[in-house]
């Protein structure tokens, strides 16, 4: 699988801020520079869809999906 | 039963009252049975521990310095306590980048968010994902994404810095989802 510059931002780079960015921590220039990538780069808008689909359902199922 | 009234009653436990840490008892045992049994799977196991961490709680009372919560001082004990009855050696950990994780986890193969989203369903996949975890991989989405403790929390417990639970987290993370792609194959 071969990774992607888009937007200014590697394929990499994307997946090692994927929680910053889900936080809406990042600042303005990289957070534009992500969206660029995202829009561009199938693989890493996929995953990073996948990524807060998990969060979202860690947090909705609570401390009883570990019972 | 608030984080003020808990530092009023362990005071007082440190005191020599003893029954003032039963309404703390009350209140915590089921987070940290929570929390001790996904360390060390074992229910049983995971009581007995909560309970010898309570009782050094109450030993340790005096020594509290009110650095940190009541809360997390007593989870920082049960996950001490935790770790010792594994008496494993620590594994070590491989040197895997995030991006190779993120290969596991799906990033580059055709990933479908709906996927994950309809696991609500099916709660077993992901009981048995999380199942599949090492004890510390599992602890830290435990405390951060289940449990929503924050971030400075989660790290307190864990005793690690900031910036080392946020590391942990992300990659807890990939290696969960890896274990959720292998089931919905």
């Amino acid at each position: 699988m071969k990774e992607r510059n888009d937007g200014g931002i590697k394929c990499s780079e994307i997946v090692e801020v994927l929680d910053d960015y889900a936080e809406g921590i990042l600042n303005a220039e990289t957070t534009k520079k992500i969206q660029n990538h995202l829009r561009s780069c199938e693989n890493c808008a996929n995953f990073g869809a996948r990524y807060v689909a998990l969060l979202g359902l860690l947090k909705e199922q609570g401390p009883h999906v570990l019972i | 039963m608030n984080e003020q009234e808990m530092k009023i009653a362990f005071a007082e436990t440190a005191q020599g009252n003893t029954n003032a840490f039963s309404p703390i008892a009350r209140q915590l045992r089921p987070a940290i049975t929570r929390f001790v049994l996904s360390i060390v799977k074992d229910e049983e196991a995971a009581k007995d521990l909560v309970q010898d961490a309570f009782i050094r709680a109450i030993e340790k009372a005096a020594s509290f310095r009110g650095d940190s919560s009541v809360k997390t001082w007593i989870f920082t004990i049960a996950r001490n306590f935790a770790y010792a009855h594994l008496r494993r050696r620590k594994l070590q950990e491989r040197s895997v980048s995030t991006l190779e994780l993120a290969m596991g986890a799906g990033w580059g193969s055709y990933s479908d968010p709906e996927k994950i989203a309809s696991l609500k369903e099916e709660t077993l996949i992901l009981h048995d994902a999380l199942a599949a975890l090492d004890p510390e991989t599992r602890e830290i989405i435990l405390l951060r994404d289940i449990e929503s403790y924050s971030g400075k929390e989660t790290a307190d417990i864990m005793e690690l810095s900031l910036a080392a639970m946020k590391t942990r987290l992300h990659r807890s993370r990939l290696k969960l989802l890896a274990e959720l792609k292998r089931r919905l194959k």
